[in-house]
């Protein structure tokens, strides 16, 4: 490594100031300081005159509470526009908007700033406690329940037989179900159904429930919910709880369906909510 | 989170109207980032954040702030929740708290070289036992001031890109920053923020004295906003009603709240200052979108500028005292 013969330049001094120069560069210009003092000097005084300005500056940043006018941005197109999601049209306006209006600008980069504060700080878990006194704020504020219907059913070897039923006004559509169709009129008087199922309109939606024979001790649930219109309802949540724990909880697929496999024999409820009420079916799957 | 931008939709449209196992799910999801947003929003302590949590859940106020929000994806939902819900929430919370600071300015500050034993009071003492200083200083600062204002806009504006971890943009320069660049208002801030979170995490006591100087600022836009409110509610009573006399009496507690913050945001800024942490060049040139040759030669000219400013003002006294 040489030391630089001449002196390096006011360009070179600054860069070395800013650590932007390769490791060979540095050590020449550090081994220069050591013969001139003039160079040495000269980085003194820029980083002293910069040093200066900069911590007496008072920082710029104003303070202002948004003063809301009609046409600013409001919060879905401001957290919109900040991750991308505007249509090109949308987008330009946003623009136009954010060129005049100093309150909206900011307001985006103190946006910008908090997100960045707290995706990149360590985050503490929730407490379990607290997670649990705050679920039961929700027990208490929970709305009604009804019970629709009650159903007992027993799994044979190859089948599925109703042991006992009792269904609740208004009126629902129970059927038990063959496979493949039509096997009832030519089959043995043994043969069971392969599946039972129950109709139910409720408040925006007609929910129908499968419960199907997949083996000696397994049962299988297919539900599906539709509108008024028969449309498929999307993300419908429907629960399925076994001695008060929840062993499933999902929400209908963009066919308006949930496929549960694979149920042991027991005691189930299978309940979903609507217009704030939950509606339920107490189900008892048995194989004796 | 793994919910698609229609689950949720769902989620928050079940949540709003009830469902409490939707509402498990949303705690699942959501609950880990509300809890922690005060802790690093507002250096909150936790027991005040638990009440803090408890309080947001109660009576449905977190579910009744989102119920008119057309959310588009979980970022962006996400973004609303902290910037707007739980900001707001917090700020209503807090409004409702007999002593709502004690704490904050009671809390230990640290001193950024590792001892914490002084409060925030002891930090920020009487502004009266030093007044003549800070008229003094505030004489120079506002010498410099011009020096600044003089300078080119964009020297101005390289200058605190430089020292982007110690300085926000204005407006004006985010829209220079803009026009030079040919990039979006969003690309470019959301640049310089992830720029500076980069130059915060380069020294662990620099990043200690950022992580406070975040803090402060989060208190002073929060007491910003409450000013703008009682501001509001004090524009619509009449003079002579005691509500007024009351919202008078909290807009001027508020104000030295607020300039408390001020004070402790302008301490901190100097302790920041003690450290060199400059922006790389490359990061400097992308947001100009130039070479870093261009950059590197702008730097030093800068610099050269500075320095024979400087040196005159020394010449006429204004930096005598440094």
């Amino acid at each position: 490594m040489n030391e630089i013969s001449s002196c390096p330049g006011i360009s070179k001094l600054s860069s070395f100031l800013d650590d932007e120069l390769d490791e060979i560069d540095k050590t020449a210009v550090k081994l220069h300081f050591q013969s001139c003092p003039s160079c040495a000097g000269q980085l003194k005084q820029l980083e002293a005159a910069e040093t200066l300005l900069i911590r007496r500056l008072v920082d710029p940043m104003v303070f202002n509470e948004r003063a809301h006018k009609e046409n600013c941005l409001t919060p879905e197109v401001m957290t919109s526009y900040f991750h991308n999601l505007l249509s090109v049209e949308e987008k330009q306006q946003a623009e136009s908007h954010l060129d005049t209006c100093d309150s909206c600008l900011r307001e985006l980069q103190s946006l910008a700033k908090a997100e960045a504060q707290l995706r990149d700080s360590r985050q503490e878990p929730l407490p379990e406690s607290l997670r649990r006194r705050v679920e039961g704020l929700w027990a208490k504020s929970e709305g009604g329940k009804e019970q629709l219907a009650r159903l007992v059913v027993r799994l044979a070897k190859e089948g599925i037989e109703i042991v006992r039923d009792a269904i609740f006004p208004p009126a629902m559509a129970l059927q038990e179900v063959f496979a493949p169709a039509g096997a009832y009129r030519t089959a043995e008087k043994s043969l069971l159904p392969q599946g039972v199922l129950l109709k139910k309109d409720l408040p925006g939606i007609q929910l129908s429930l499968m419960l199907r024979w997949e083996a000696e001790n397994r049962a299988g649930l297919e539900i599906r919910i539709e509108d008024d219109k028969l449309n498929p309802v999307v993300a419908q949540r429907v629960s399925l709880r076994r001695d008060d724990v929840v062993v499933c909880s999902e929400r209908t697929n963009t066919d308006g369906n949930i496929i549960i496999s694979d149920l042991e024999p027991g005691i189930y409820q299978l309940g979903t909510r609507t217009s704030d009420k939950e509606f339920y079916f107490d189900l008892e799957i048995d194989t004796t | 989170m793994d919910l698609s931008d229609f689950e949720l939709k769902a989620l928050l449209r079940s949540c709003v109207g009830g469902d409490a196992d939707s509402r498990v799910e949303f705690q699942n999801i959501f609950g880990g980032l509300i809890y922690n947003y005060p802790m690093k929003m507002f250096n909150l302590p936790s027991d005040r954040t638990a009440d803090f949590y408890i309080y947001i859940f109660e009576n449905d106020r977190i579910f009744r702030r989102i119920k008119s929000f057309e959310a588009r994806n979980d970022a962006q939902f996400t973004t609303y929740l902290q910037f707007y819900v739980l900001r707001d929430l917090f700020l209503e919370w807090r409004r409702g708290q007999k002593e709502p600071d004690t704490i904050s300015l009671a809390n230990a500050v640290s001193s950024g070289s590792g001892n914490s034993s002084s409060t925030l009071e002891d930090v920020l003492s009487d502004p009266r036992d030093t007044i003549e200083k800070s008229l003094d200083a505030e004489s120079e600062a506002l010498e410099f001031k011009a020096l600044f204002e003089k300078l080119d806009p964009e020297r101005k504006l390289l200058l605190k890109l430089l020292h982007l971890a110690e300085f926000d943009l204005s407006p004006q320069e985010i829209r220079l920053l803009c026009k030079q660049s040919g990039r979006s208002y969003r690309d470019v801030i959301f640049d310089l923020e992830g720029i500076r979170t980069r130059l915060q995490k380069k020294d662990e006591q620099f990043s200690n004295i950022q992580a406070r100087l975040e803090s402060v600022y989060g208190w002073i836009l929060l007491y910003q906003k409450e000013l703008g409110k009682i501001s509001e509610r004090l524009s619509s009573l009449t003079e002579d009603s005691q509500q007024f006399a009351e919202m008078r009496r909290q807009k001027a507690e508020l104000e030295r709240k607020l300039e408390w913050r001020y004070r402790q945001r302008s301490q901190t800024l100097g302790q920041a200052r003690q450290f060199r942490v400059t922006t790389p060049y490359k990061d400097i040139a992308r947001l100009f979108n130039a070479p870093i040759g261009t950059i590197c030669s702008l730097v030093a000219r800068t610099r050269t500028e500075v320095s024979t400013t400087v040196d005159h003002l020394k010449d006429i006294g204004v930096a005598a005292a440094t």
